[in-house]
């Protein structure tokens, strides 16, 4: 799912469209945890070389995906996603999925290889979809964030893409803070 | 004072006009108390449905909204510094309200306004405010109706009358947890909470019989007071060993007992076809050995003393531990965790129980629960993260040997220093 995320914040050209329009509210972006940077500041009124970032409208192919509920290939209930892991060139890796418990009472967390994770932005209450069996999903080790944490990868050698992932469980992902 | 002291009863142990000291069976209501006696019952009911929605299931609700793992975090937190900071302040609260049904009252309308925040408007104020609300009426309520249960009763059916009091709690618990996790499942999250205001109205209706319940001649009443004495009684109370000691005990009980089955259902349900079954069985199960069990525990407390009962519910946790460090096959646990029904019903009928024995009649009731309260929080919130620090480090079983090892430590703790509390006027059995 590499194409497209909202991150690439373009450094553009200062080719500042000067009526944009500059309201249609990005819909609902950014699938990245709450501790965001600041917003940049608008730029000064002094000559301002090169702005850092610029208005553009965003179209409707992100979806929000913290909080979102996940369902396996048969549509059965696989949880929701309750964090998303990023590595150094800021592109996600992992989704960290929590699912099972009573009234959230033995709750088990599940990092996931991002790639095992289907979207559809065009319906965005729908939940996105698990490339993985209940089974698979249920038995992979608890995702921890502890020194080397485990998730549950999609096959080396890219098999099949489609249908439930025989995903070997004790693939580690690098511990990555 | 002078004027005051003109219309309380006398200074002996079972001031006639007490309730509860007219009837030939020392445990049953005095007359005129059945009704109050019955809404006392509903209103444990009600209190601890209310109460199933505000467990570790907020965690659930929040992520739902999006919410961050760093944010629920320190919502969560919140609450519980809340809780931990009231305990002792709110016990001090009530022992100087009068009507102590009001306190309840009022607390259950906190409750109501937790419950609606959470539902209608779960951003971070608001959430944050429900926590501290839900966290202080909290330290405020249980005092209260540990307070209604004395006036009503008297020190000497007080026993009866909170084993009557963890038999409604633990069918409100059952049935709200699975009111509350059908709810979550099958509706919605956030239908929880509106579900959980919606049950305040029935407590509230159930504190009706109770409104003219008063502190005047009961057990509760304390002594006329000298001048110049409140804080050495103050004091006194707070030293009392028996006291200290409890509290002690209550801490390592509850170190070992809080974790035992988050510990457990992590691992367990990694096994079965579907885990949410599981933990609602692993949940309701011990209610429902609390319900049938408190009864008798409380009769034998009365009749046999306090230390048995206490032993009896301490006993159970080592073996619980050494169980769960034993296997992790589903249908076991879920049979040990009919030990956890023992524990807690013997566990939540002497934590009052021993604290009205020690405190009762010297005007710090409140205040003395607060502490024993405040020492469960103390060991509840250290021992999940100690236990799941060993989990990970080590192994589970471990972390159970560990759990156990308290729990021993706690058995030995009774064994060793708790004295008998019963009141010995009624040293027959």
């Amino acid at each position: 799912m590499p194409p497209d995320h909202p991150i690439e914040a373009p450094i553009e050209t200062p080719a500042a469209p000067p009526d944009l329009p500059p309201q249609a509210p990005p819909p609902k972006q950014r699938p990245k945890p709450r501790p965001e940077p600041p917003p940049p500041p608008p730029p000064a009124t002094a000559p301002a070389p090169a702005p850092d970032a610029v208005v553009k409208p965003l179209d409707n192919s992100v979806v929000t995906v913290l909080g979102k509920k996940v369902q396996g290939p048969k549509g059965e209930d696989m949880g929701r996603v309750v964090d998303v892991l990023a590595d150094a060139s800021g592109r996600v890796r992992i989704a960290v999925i929590e699912f099972g418990g009573f009234l959230g009472v033995g709750n088990r967390r599940i990092a996931v290889d991002w790639s095992l994770l289907r979207f559809d932005p065009d319906d965005q209450s729908k939940a996105l979809t698990l490339d993985v069996s209940r089974k698979r999903l249920q038995s992979a080790p608890e995702y921890k964030n502890t020194a080397y944490p485990q998730a549950l990868m999609a096959p080396p050698a890219s098999a099949a893409p489609q249908t439930p992932v025989e995903a070997p469980t004790p693939s580690a992902a690098e511990g990555k803070k | 004072m002078a004027l005051r002291a003109e219309y309380l009863p006398p200074a002996n142990p079972r001031p006639e006009g007490s309730p509860g000291t007219g009837s030939p069976d020392p445990g049953s209501p005095g007359p005129g108390s059945l009704a109050a006696g019955r809404g006392l019952d509903w209103f444990n009911l009600f209190v601890a449905n209310i109460q199933t929605g505000f467990g570790p299931f907020i965690a659930v609700y929040l992520s739902s909204q999006s919410w961050t793992q760093t944010s629920i975090g320190l919502a969560l937190s919140i609450g519980t510094v809340a809780a931990m900071a009231s305990q002792v302040p709110a016990g001090a609260v009530v022992d100087a309200m009068p009507n102590k049904t009001r306190v309840a009252a009022f607390s259950v309308l906190a409750f109501t306004a937790c419950a609606l925040m959470f539902a209608i408007y779960p951003i971070p104020l608001f959430v944050y405010l429900a926590e501290v609300l839900h966290g202080i009426s909290s330290c405020t309520l249980g005092p209260a109706t540990a307070a209604m249960s004395l006036i009503i009763a008297g020190r000497f059916g007080m026993g009866l009358r909170l084993g009557r009091n963890a038999r409604y709690a633990a069918i409100g618990n059952g049935v709200g947890a699975l009111l509350m996790g059908a709810c979550g499942q099958y509706v919605s999250e956030r239908a929880v909470f509106y579900l959980t205001a919606a049950f305040t109205l029935p407590a509230l209706a159930a504190l009706l019989p109770l409104r003219r319940v008063a502190i005047a001649g009961s057990d509760l009443q304390p002594p006329p007071r000298q001048p110049g004495q409140g804080r050495a009684q103050f004091l006194r109370i707070l030293a009392d060993r028996r006291l200290v000691i409890f509290c002690g005990c209550a801490m390592l009980f509850t170190f070992a007992n809080a974790p035992m089955l988050m510990l457990m259902s992590g691992t367990m349900t990694a096994k079965v076809g579907n885990p949410s079954l599981l933990i609602a069985a692993c949940i309701v199960l011990p209610q429902i050995i609390v319900a049938i069990a408190s009864p008798a525990m409380g009769r034998l407390a009365e009749r046999r003393g306090r230390r048995i009962v206490l032993m009896i519910g301490f006993c159970v946790l080592p073996l619980r531990g050494l169980l769960f460090a034993t296997s992790t096959n589903p249908a076991l646990v879920v049979a040990v965790q009919a030990l956890d029904g023992i524990g807690g019903a013997c566990f939540g009928i002497m934590v009052p129980l021993i604290v009205s024995d020690v405190a009762a009649r010297s005007g710090h009731f409140n205040l003395s629960l607060g502490f024993v309260g405040f020492a469960i929080g103390i060991g509840g919130t250290l021992s999940t993260p100690a236990a799941g620090w060993l989990a990970d480090h080590f192994s589970m079983r471990a972390a159970f040997f560990f759990l156990s090892a308290v729990g021993v430590a706690a058995v030995l703790l009774v064994l060793a220093a708790m004295p008998e509390t019963r009141p010995k006027v009624d040293a027959d059995g």
